[in-house]
């Protein structure tokens, strides 16, 4: 017999925000998407992995653009909520990369790993009143906009047990 | 879904295959894995059957298969306890199950895991602006508390009385509930806490629904089978329901948290009770105490045994006693007062001496004198039980003196109270004595004019749960009186400062606990207590012995170095009135208590002891017991009357198995449900044993008597 919960109300609107980190680890990229609700709590995670080819006609930089890009889109397709805003750190790629190649429909914010917390908006900023505006805001004054990025690592470490992801993650 | 433009497809191919010069490989990620996270949070409707988790595979076919070679609570033990798992793969590609869609099964570990890794960190959940909302700030040390709680399947959490241990258990619980990681919850409590407990979880944990089990044994069954989160248990209820030879409600399904509160309760391993809790299943074992080695190191290793699960003695694990402080150091969570609430006020203890009002020292240099005559004329005979008896006498005298009605203690609790309410504090007054002529009620009397409550033993659940609140929230009673038995333990008491000990106690930890009601979180002012000691009395006599006693008591919990054994020795005790232990006494048996007792001796000695607990005890005839010489019954604090039926022996040998048989015998035929004890000081044979435990059947010898004379029966 199910028991329910006793409602209790929450700050936050139902909204999400996803997640997406991609670590590398040589020529092996890992890819996970994180959905979260305004308050941090998962509510999906998608992965997967991807190898780009050595070589000297595949250049590091090059390939690696390339997994980030094609890792990403995947795990766009396969994720079954759809966020208000997506959020990625630097170093999934440059703000033009992102903007021309990842090129998510949906507001997609790049976070630094400053404490100050620099803030890149790929395309336009939401507005003041929007619900991505308001989610992100939320999540800012949680200090839930880069710590969802380790969540992410320790999963894919745990998915991908032998490929020493969480101890090197040279993304 | 996330939509997305696919981008200027010529950007993503490197610069040589755009010159043609490398074969057409592309990358291509695998087929993404999804786990989707059932919602967990307040405010939904959630449910907590297995397979609350699903994990809906996008494909699986290129997917390596895994083997787990341990069930998926093993997991996630050790998840928290960190050692590598065993899990085995046949490729580097991601761990799952080959199975076909929606054949997924209910309990996953990977996924159960991943849904674990996923949660927030516990420092952001206990933050009040956190993922969680707490009706408090929880104080940092209560957070790492918390923390320890959440990581370990097994803790000692032995703060100090009035840290808030409930609500780190509360808050605990509720983000295992959050995280997934625990479905049932079993919380064993003294019976006049359960109400605490509920009250408290239904602050700190609203969400959770939580069922106490106390009710008459027909109906406890099914409270058992009734869906909840939290069941809160009392321990009596417990020594009832589970029995290692029947099935129980209480153990067919393993709980995933059992917490004993005031753990103490089983510091006896060979009591029903302690059994009875190691005989349910459970997960994570945190054990809740405020002393956890209340007057001797021995009584840790029962509580151990619970923690780690051993249902085999533990004492020889630890052969030594730095063993056992290296194990303590990493399994309890101890914090003191001084340590970690640098906000609390301070509690400032002040023992004041008076002299007895003139006509209060002729009653008392009399009932002295007169008793020492009486004890020396016993001679030989004369044994500790008279000696207490003395005590006891000349203890009340201290108080008052019933013939012309003085009491300097009284004069001088007048005077201060009069001052202290004037600035606009409040006060509680502690009495082991609950009558009339010394104790409580006397005091209430002679301080109406602060219109005084009072809480005692013996007002029912209702009248108690009232009296409490109406201290609380009405300022105009300016005084609470308090049995130190009945309102020593599980009270919320801050809106009073200052603490009158009317009369003192054997044991320091009873005061401190007592002293804990008003002296915890949450209190705003200083708390002062005043100690009362009547000079060149029985009671300075004392104080004496009981100032060395705590500072050892100190020491051990401390340090937890020191093997106290009994603090008051037969000569300690004899020589409160000048008087030598008698030498070559021809006891029964070599025990100091017991041993001159003749048989009605016994039976009053435990009659009072047990009176002494809140118990209304009725002694049959002695020609037509039936088996029963006594009958104790005793409302808990939930209005349920619980009824011994007890047959006292006083041998020389151990209590042979007819006894028992007719103790069982004779109670079936008057009342099925009581509670049915053999009490005797000299042991009970294998046979007695054998028809005791099955059935139930309470057995105290020695050491189970002896605890009646400073602590109260369980429960």
């Amino acid at each position: 017999m199910p028991i329910p919960y006793r409602p209790v109300p929450r700050p936050a609107a139902s909204t999400h925000a996803a997640y997406l980190h991609v670590v590398a680890n040589g020529r092996l990229f890992y890819g996970g998407l994180l959905i979260s609700d305004a308050l941090g709590q998962p509510v999906e995670f998608v992965h997967t992995s991807a190898a780009t080819p050595s070589g000297v006609l595949w250049p590091e930089d090059e390939a690696r653009e390339i997994a980030h890009c094609r890792l990403a889109h995947s795990l766009f397709d396969a994720c079954q909520k759809t966020p208000a805003v997506l959020i990625a750190s630097e170093s999934i790629g440059s703000a033009k990369f992102c903007r021309e190649q990842l090129a998510p429909s949906i507001p997609f914010a790049l976070v630094g790993e400053s404490p100050t917390l620099d803030v890149t908006w790929i395309g336009q900023a939401p507005s003041g009143s929007s619900a991505a505006s308001v989610l992100f805001e939320e999540l800012k004054r949680r200090n839930l906009t880069a710590e969802p990025f380790d969540r992410v690592v320790a999963a894919l470490a745990e998915v991908y047990p032998h490929t020493g992801l969480g101890k090197n993650d040279n993304s | 879904m996330i939509t997305h433009d696919q981008g200027p497809a010529r950007l993503l191919q490197p610069r040589f295959r755009l010159l043609g010069l490398i074969p057409g490989r592309e990358i291509q990620p695998k087929p993404p894995a999804r786990v989707a996270i059932e919602e967990l949070s307040a405010g939904s409707v959630r449910s907590l059957i297995p397979g609350r988790l699903t994990l809906t595979s996008v494909d699986f076919a290129e997917i390596a298969s895994i083997s787990v070679s341990t069930p998926s609570s093993t997991l996630l033990n050790r998840v928290h306890e960190g050692p590598e798992r065993e899990i085995s793969t046949g490729s580097d590609g991601p761990r799952g199950m080959r199975l076909a869609e929606h054949q997924m099964p209910r309990e996953d570990p990977l996924r159960a895991i991943l849904t674990s890794i996923l949660q927030p960190p516990i420092a952001d959940l206990t933050k009040q602006d956190g993922i969680l909302e707490w009706p408090h700030e929880l104080l940092p040390y209560q957070r790492e508390g918390v923390q320890a709680l959440v990581d370990r399947p097994q803790l000692l959490l032995a703060d100090d009385m009035g840290l808030g241990k409930t609500i780190q258990v509360l808050a605990a619980l509720r983000i295992l509930f959050q995280r997934g990681d625990v479905r049932r919850v079993l919380i064993v409590a003294p019976a006049s806490l359960l109400r605490q407990w509920r009250k408290e979880a239904t602050k700190w944990a609203p969400e959770l629904r939580t069922l106490v089990i106390a009710a008459p044994a027909t109906e406890r069954a099914a409270l058992w089978r009734s869906p909840a989160h939290v069941y809160i248990v009392g321990y009596e209820t417990i020594r009832k329901d589970v029995s290692p030879n029947h099935p129980s409600p209480a153990t067919r399904k393993p709980w995933d948290v059992v917490v004993l509160d005031e753990a103490s309760k089983i510091k006896n391993r060979d009591s029903q009770v302690a059994k009875a809790v190691k005989l349910l299943p459970r997960r994570r074992r945190w054990a809740l105490t405020g002393t956890p080695l209340e007057n001797r190191i021995d009584d840790v290793y029962s509580i151990l045994e619970f923690i780690l699960n051993e249902s085999a003695p533990v004492r020889p694990l630890f052969p030594s006693v730095e063993l056992l402080r290296e194990f303590l150091r990493e399994h309890q969570l101890r914090r003191r007062k001084v340590d970690v609430l640098k906000e609390l006020p301070p509690k400032t203890v002040e023992n004041i001496f008076l002299d007895l009002l003139p006509a209060q020292r002729e009653a008392y240099d009399l009932a002295e004198a007169q008793g020492i005559v009486q004890l020396r004329a016993r001679g030989a005979k004369v044994t500790i039980t008279h000696i207490l008896e003395l005590i006891m006498r000349l203890k009340q005298l201290c108080n008052v003196d019933p013939a012309s009605g003085q009491s300097s203690k009284i004069e001088d609790i007048v005077r201060r109270l009069a001052s202290l309410i004037e600035e606009g504090h409040r006060a509680l007054l502690f009495s082991q004595f609950t009558d009339e002529h010394f104790g409580v009620a006397f005091a209430a009397n002679r301080l109406r004019a602060f219109m005084p409550l009072t809480y005692t033993g013996s007002m029912s659940a209702g009248q108690r749960v009232l009296v409490e609140e109406q201290f609380t929230n009405n300022s105009l009673h300016k005084v609470l009186m308090l049995s130190l038995k009945a309102g020593g333990m599980g009270l919320n008491l801050q809106s009073a400062s200052y603490v009158f000990h009317l009369d003192r106690w054997w044991n320091p930890a009873t005061e401190d606990q007592a002293e804990a009601r008003s002296h915890r979180m949450g209190q705003k002012f200083p708390v002062t207590v005043y100690r009362y000691t009547c000079a060149k009395t029985i009671e300075e006599r004392i104080e004496n012995i009981l100032e060395t006693k705590r500072e050892l008591f100190r020491d051990v919990i401390d340090d937890v170095t020191l093997d106290m054994g009994r603090v008051l020795s037969r000569s300690d005790i004899f020589g409160l009135f000048g008087l030598q232990p008698p030498v070559g006494t021809p006891f029964a048996s070599t025990h100091p208590v017991f041993g001159t007792m003749s048989g009605t001796e016994f039976e009053c000695w435990l009659a009072e002891r047990l009176r002494e607990q809140g118990y209304k005890v009725e002694s049959t005839p002695r020609s037509h017991d039936g088996g029963i010489d006594l009958i104790a019954s005793r409302m808990d604090l939930l209005g349920i009357e619980s009824r011994c039926f007890i047959q006292c022996k006083n041998l020389t040998n151990p209590v042979a198995v007819s006894v028992v048989r007719e103790l069982i015998g004779a109670a079936a035929s008057v009342d099925q449900s009581a509670t049915l004890i053999v009490a005797a000081p000299s042991g009970f044979t294998s046979e007695a044993k054998a028809l005791a435990r099955p059935r139930g059947v309470l057995l105290w010898d020695a050491k189970a008597l002896e605890s009646l004379i400073s602590h109260p029966v369980e429960d």
